[in-house]
């Protein structure tokens, strides 16, 4: 075999070769006195080394280490996920970007059709309207509670849509999205400011403060 | 084994969910562990002091994310490491090493003489980078193996052999051959 290299002979020398090269080496070491002098000096630069480490008695005892640690101990941890409390505004604004999308679509649209460019929507919208208001969960609970039926309904809303120009119908579908889409963002803002004033972990840090 | 090793995980557990009891017993447990790498690092007693009191609040404060990083040990070296690291390229390092080993029988020449061998010991140290550094201190302070080691410093098991290496090759240089082993041979 030849000469074992330095790393080789250094894994030897901390027990992390096994098998045949371990075999090998061992059986190289026991012939060659070079690469046992170079082994030894391996040693005992381990041995200086473990020799001069400091013992634990070298530093402070056990209780003067925890009454300085105990006190350095925050009272909350960091959360375990700290992007969190920047996800309710982070939502709030998906969800404006999501409604100022929808509705500048609806406008698109509308300023589409007044020119001419894409078939009039009203027809389909109302198609659909009156396919919404004649659902089975609607007739069985709210109308069922009012008294209405409905085909009663359908036709109260379709009759006067109908008697309207296409333009008009339109205008009406549009300013339904507007104020439909404005109602939902008013109301996420109003719980998201509720929870930040009333409920958030900064609001209720401060309350405490004030007591 | 499996019976330290359930205590371990249970008192890990404990202390996870803001077990205070639990966790002074880890860092009764850990805390020699800690303190003689950070001064193997930092090269003084004083400097590894506050090195493993902010350690152990780092630990505090991230044990409940601890699960997926490995075995519990592995972790708390690396912080060491990476903390006592810090603490160097702060400029805190300073070798200040007469009180390393308190033995009030010893004889005053030997005492002198053990001092001495430690100051040259911990000057040689003070000279390695501080990869290397940290790889031999984790191998010869507290003896891990070389897979542990990569796992402690995330580095592959090839260039803790090659660090360890370098760092005993500059080690034994600078000691010089009449080091002998503290009088050992």
């Amino acid at each position: 075999m030849r000469h074992p290299d330095e790393v080789q002979l250094q894994a030897y020398h901390d027990g992390e070769l096994e098998g045949q090269v371990r075999q090998q080496i061992h059986a190289h070491l026991g012939q060659c006195a070079p690469c046992a002098e170079r082994l030894r000096e391996w040693g005992e630069l381990s041995a200086t080394l473990r020799q001069t480490r400091p013992a634990v008695e070298a530093f402070g005892s056990d209780g003067e280490f925890w009454a300085r640690l105990a006190g350095r101990l925050p009272k909350t941890r960091p959360s375990a996920w700290p992007l969190v409390p920047y996800l309710p505004p982070f939502l709030l604004g998906a969800f404006g970007l999501l409604a100022e999308g929808l509705m500048s679509i609806a406008f698109i649209v509308y300023a589409l059709i007044g020119m001419g460019v894409i078939q009039p929507l009203a027809p389909t919208l109302t198609a659909w309207l009156s396919k919404a208001l004649a659902d089975p969960l609607l007739e069985n609970s709210l109308y069922a509670w009012l008294g209405w039926s409905s085909s009663d309904v359908i036709r109260s809303v379709t009759q006067p849509l109908g008697a309207m120009s296409l333009a008009t119908q339109e205008t009406i579908f549009l300013l339904a999205v507007v104020l439909g889409l404005g109602t939902f963002l008013s109301l996420v803002v109003i719980v998201y400011f509720s929870w930040a004033m009333c409920w958030s972990k900064t609001a209720r840090l401060d309350g405490n403060r004030g007591k | 084994m499996d019976r330290e090793t359930l205590s371990e995980a249970q008192l890990v557990e404990a202390a996870a969910s803001g077990n205070v009891r639990a966790f002074s017993q880890l860092v009764r447990e850990y805390r020699g562990r800690v303190l003689r790498t950070a001064c193997g690092i930092v090269g003084s007693t004083e400097e590894a002091e506050d090195v493993a009191q902010e350690v152990f609040v780092k630990v505090w404060n991230n044990l409940p994310r601890y699960r997926a990083l490995g075995t519990f040990s592995s972790w708390l070296y690396r912080i060491t490491v990476n903390a006592a690291v810090d603490a160097l390229r702060h400029g805190q390092n300073e070798v200040s090493l007469d009180d390393w080993q308190r033995d009030p029988n010893e004889p005053p020449e030997e005492v002198a003489l053990r001092v001495d061998q430690r100051q040259r010991v911990r000057r040689a140290l003070g000279a390695l980078p501080p990869g290397a550094r940290s790889a031999l201190i984790l191998r010869e302070y507290e003896q891990l193996s070389y897979k542990e080691i990569a796992e402690v410093l995330q580095i592959p098991i090839g260039t803790v052999m090659s660090r360890l290496n370098y760092a005993r090759k500059l080690l034994k240089e600078r000691l010089g051959p009449e080091t002998n082993v503290g009088g050992g041979a």
